[in-house]
C-alpha cells in the first residue's frame, strides 16, 4: 500500500448555517489518479478550495502527507491547482507564466530553464515559449496551465473542471494526454468534474458526490456496475430504473416485484435495508427473437417494442412488458443482428446478476 | 485563403454601419462644449496674443512670462506641486483601493465610505481644517511643544508640504476610485494561481497585481496630477501669501493687476502643462498595449 498523499477526515463546510460540505473522510494514495464526480452545486470546487487552502473547513482535518494543513496557507502546502479558467498571468509569456513558481521557490535559473522546456515539451507546446497566453487557442491555454502547475513538481495536483471549457474532440484528445502526463509523472491528481464519462475515462478511482456529502467511491468499473444507490446508477451511466414494491428471498435468488404483478430475479444477497429500487443497465439486457426459448437467462420477458432510434452503433429500444414496465434496451448493430420493428412482439433476457437491487 | 477572408469580413462590414451613429449620440454635447468651453477657450488663446492698447497681434505676453523670472518658477512649482500629489494620491490610495476591490466583509462597506467621505465637505472647509492642524500654533505643533519634543514650532503650513497633504486629502478619493475600478478587473484567480505556486502574499502583489493595474495607476496620477495643478483653493489658504502657483497667480492678474492678456498666458501654460501630461500618460498606455497585439500579430 502506497503511503497517503491526502487525508480528510470527517471535513464538513457550511456558510452562515448552510451545509455545503457534510463529513467527507476521503484517503487518498500517492500517485492515485482520483475524480470528484457530482452534480453543479454539490460541493467539489468546495472541497478543492479546502484541500488548497482557500477556504478553512468548519469542522475535520486535512492532512497532506500525515500533516495537519489547517493552520498551513496555500503558499506552503506544495499543491498545483489547475483552474477551470486556466488563470494564465496575461502579462508573461508562456515561459514566464510555466517559470512562475520556480521562481518563488528560489531554483536556480538555469535549472529552472531545464525544467520549464521540459514541462513545456510534454505538453506539447515547445516553441510557444515567448507567445503571450492571449495569443494562445483555449487548448494550448490549458496546456500551459497544466505545465505551469507541473513545474514545481507538487506532490499533489487539483484540477478543478480543467477541460470543460474545450469542444468535444479536444477534451476527448486532453482526457488521455492527461492520463499520460499524471502515469509519466507519478503526481497524485485529484480531479473535479461533473462530467461522469471524464472521470470514468481517466481515473483510478471515482468519488462521487451528492448534496455534500460522498454518495458512493470505488474504481469506474465497480461504480458502473454496482451502484449503491438510485442517485449513482443514474448519474454514472444510463440505467433503467424501476422501483420494487415488495420483496422475497427465494432459494437460489432474491424476487422483486416491479410494476402491478412483474417479478424479477436478482442475486440473492444480504438484506441490510428495505429495497425500493432495481437498476438494470440498457445493454446488459438481450433481445430475443419470439420463441427462442430459455436459452439460460434467469429472467425472460415478453415485451412489445415501443420505439426504435438507431444510433449508428446500436439502437436504443423503448421497450413496453405491460403492468406499467418499460425497460430502455441497447442493441449493439452488427452485421448479423436485426433491429425489432415498432410492434414487433420480443423476448427480453436479463441476468440475475444484472439486476441490480438498490435501497435508495 | 478561404477562412482568412471569413475572419476580416465581418468586423470591417459592422465598423462601416455603425459609423454614423456615434457622431449623432455626441451631437447634444458637441453643441454645449462648443458654446460653453471652445468659445472661451478660443477668447483666451486670442487675447493672450493681442497687444492690450493697439489690439495688434504680439508675442509680447508670452515673451514677459519666459522672462520675468517669478512665472517661471511658479510654472515649476505648478509642476513639483501636482507631481508631488499625483504620487502621495497614488500610493496612499493604492491599499485601500486594493482593499475596497477584494474585501467581501461587511468592512468593505465602512471603508468605502470613509474613503469617499472628505468629498461631503468642501474644500475649503476641509482646508481650514488641515490649517487648524498644521499652523504654528496648531494642533500637531501644540502638542510637540507641550510634550517637549521640539522648543519651536517646526514649518508645518504656509509652504509646500502643507499643500501637497491638504491637495493629497482633497483628490484621493478619486485616486481611490480610478485604482480600485482597475483592481476589480484582474481575475482574483490570477491571485490564488500565484499563491499556489508558491507566491506570499506580498509577491502577489508585486508580481500580479501591480504590473496588471498599470492602468489604473496611471489614471490616478493623471487625475490626482491635474486635479492639483488646477486646484486655487487649497494653495491658497494652505500655502499662504508666499506660495504662488499658475492658479493663484491667474487669479491675481485678473483680480489685482486686472491684465487679462498675461493672465491668459498663464492660462495657457497650465493648459499645456496639463495636456503634455495626459499625451505622455496615454501614450504609455497604448504603447503597453499595442506591443502586446502587435506581438500577436506578428507571430500568427
Ligand atoms: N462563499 C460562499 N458563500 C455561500 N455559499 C457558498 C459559497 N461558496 C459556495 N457556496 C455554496 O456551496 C454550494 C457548493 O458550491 P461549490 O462551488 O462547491 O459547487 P460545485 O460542486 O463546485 O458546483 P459546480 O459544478 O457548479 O462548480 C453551492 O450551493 C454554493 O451556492
Ligand atoms: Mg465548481
Amino acid at each position: 500500500m502506497n503511503a497517503l498523499d491526502i487525508e480528510l477526515v470527517s471535513v464538513s463546510k457550511s456558510y452562515a448555517g448552510m451545509a455545503v460540505v457534510k463529513d467527507i473522510d476521503l484517503a487518498i494514495p500517492q500517485g492515485e489518479f482520483v475524480s470528484i464526480l457530482g452534480p453543479s452545486g454539490c460541493g467539489k470546487t468546495t472541497t478543492l478550495n479546502m484541500i488548497a487552502g482557500f477556504t478553512a473547513p468548519s469542522h475535520g482535518d486535512i492532512r497532506i502527507k500525515g500533516r495537519s494543513q489547517v493552520r498551513v496557507p496555500p503558499e506552503r502546502r506544495n499543491i498545483g491547482l489547475v483552474f477551470q479558467n486556466y488563470a494564465l498571468f496575461p502579462h508573461m509569456t508562456v515561459t514566464e507564466n510555466v517559470a512562475f513558481g520556480l521562481k518563488m521557490k528560489g531554483v536556480r535559473r538555469n535549472e529552472a530553464e531545464t525544467t520549464v522546456k521540459s514541462a513545456l515539451r510534454s505538453v506539447h507546446l515547445e516553441g510557444m515559449g515567448e507567445r503571450y497566453p492571449r495569443e494562445l487557442s483555449g487548448g494550448q491555454q490549458q496546456r500551459v496551465a497544466l505545465a505551469r502547475a507541473i513545474a514545481p513538481r507538487p506532490s499533489v495536483l487539483l484540477l478543478d473542471e480543467p477541460l470543460s471549457n474545450l469542444d468535444l474532440k479536444l477534451r476527448e484528445a486532453m482526457r488521455i494526454e492527461l492520463k499520460e502526463i499524471q502515469q509519466q509523472l507519478g503526481m497524485t491528481f485529484v480531479y473535479v468534474t461533473h462530467d461522469q464519462e471524464e472521470a470514468m475515462a481517466m481515473s483510478d478511482r471515482v468519488v462521487v458526490m451528492w448534496q455534500g456529502a460522498i454518495a458512493q467511491e470505488g474504481q469506474p468499473a465497480a461504480l458502473y456496475r454496482e451502484p449503491n444507490s438510485r442517485f449513482v446508477a443514474d448519474f454514472i451511466g444510463k440505467s433503467n430504473i424501476l422501483s420494487v414494491t415488495s420483496t422475497a428471498t427465494q432459494a437460489a435468488n432474491l424476487e422483486l416485484a416491479v410494476g402491478d404483478g412483474l417479478i424479477l430475479k436478482a442475486h440473492k444477497i444480504e438484506l441490510t435495508a428495505e429495497i425500493r429500487y432495481c437498476s438494470i443497465r440498457p445493454e446488459s439486457i438481450a433481445v430475443l427473437p419470439p420463441g427462442a426459448g430459455g436459452s439460460g437467462f434467469a429472467n425472460l420477458l415478453n415485451a412489445t417494442v415501443r420505439r426504435v432510434v438507431n444510433l449508428g452503433a446500436a439502437f436504443e429500444i423503448d421497450a413496453d412488458l405491460g403492468s406499467d414496465v418499460r425497460l430502455h434496451v441497447l442493441l449493439r448493430a452488427t452485421r448479423a443482428s436485426v433491429p425489432p420493428k415498432v410492434g414487433d412482439a420480443i423476448h427480453l433476457g436479463i441476468d440475475d446478476a444484472d439486476i441490480q437491487p438498490l435501497s435508495a | 485563403m478561404n477562412s482568412l477572408a471569413l475572419d476580416l469580413h465581418p468586423p470591417a462590414r459592422r465598423r462601416r454601419t455603425l459609423s454614423w451613429f456615434p457622431f449623432a449620440a455626441l451631437s447634444p454635447s458637441l453643441l454645449v462644449l462648443s458654446v460653453f468651453f471652445a468659445l472661451p477657450m478660443g477668447m483666451m488663446i486670442g487675447m493672450s496674443f493681442t497687444q492690450t492698447e493697439t489690439f495688434s497681434p504680439t508675442l509680447e505676453h508670452y515673451q514677459r512670462f519666459f522672462t520675468d523670472g517669478l512665472s517661471l518658477a511658479g510654472f515649476c512649482r505648478t509642476a513639483l506641486m501636482s507631481l508631488l500629489v499625483a504620487v502621495s494620491v497614488t500610493v496612499l490610495g493604492y491599499p485601500v483601493a486594493y482593499f475596497l476591490a477584494r474585501s467581501t466583509t461587511r468592512w468593505r462597506a465602512v471603508v468605502f465610505a470613509l474613503a469617499l467621505a472628505p468629498e461631503l465637505a468642501g474644500v475649503v472647509l476641509r482646508t481650514y481644517g488641515w490649517l487648524i492642524i498644521l499652523e504654528d500654533r496648531g494642533f500637531i505643533n501644540d502638542l510637540l511643544l507641550q510634550l517637549g519634543v521640539i522648543s519651536s514650532p517646526l514649518p508645518l503650513s504656509k509652504n509646500l508640504f502643507a499643500v501637497v497633504v491638504g491637495l493629497t486629502h482633497v483628490v484621493l478619493p478619486f485616486g481611490i476610485l480610478s485604482l480600485m475600478t482597475s483592481i476589480q478587473g484582474i481575475d482574483p484567480n490570477l491571485e490564488r494561481a500565484a499563491q499556489m505556486l508558491g507566491a506570499s502574499r506580498l509577491a502577489v502583489i508585486r508580481t500580479i497585481v501591480l504590473p496588471l493595474s498599470v492602468p489604473g495607476i496611471v489614471s490616478s496620477m493623471l487625475i490626482a496630477f491635474t486635479m492639483a495643478a488646477s486646484a486655487y483653493a487649497t494653495p491658497a489658504l494652505l500655502g499662504g501669501a508666499g506660495f504662488k502657483v499658475l492658479a493663484t497667480m491667474i487669479y491675481e492678474q485678473v483680480l489685482f493687476y486686472i491684465d487679462w492678456p498675461f493672465a491668459s498666458v498663464m492660462a495657457m501654460a497650465l493648459l499645456l502643462m496639463m495636456l503634455a501630461i495626459s499625451f505622455v500618460g496615454v501614450r504609455y498606455e497604448s504603447r503597453r498595449r499595442s506591443r502586446a497585439s502587435v506581438s500577436s500579430g506578428g507571430e500568427r
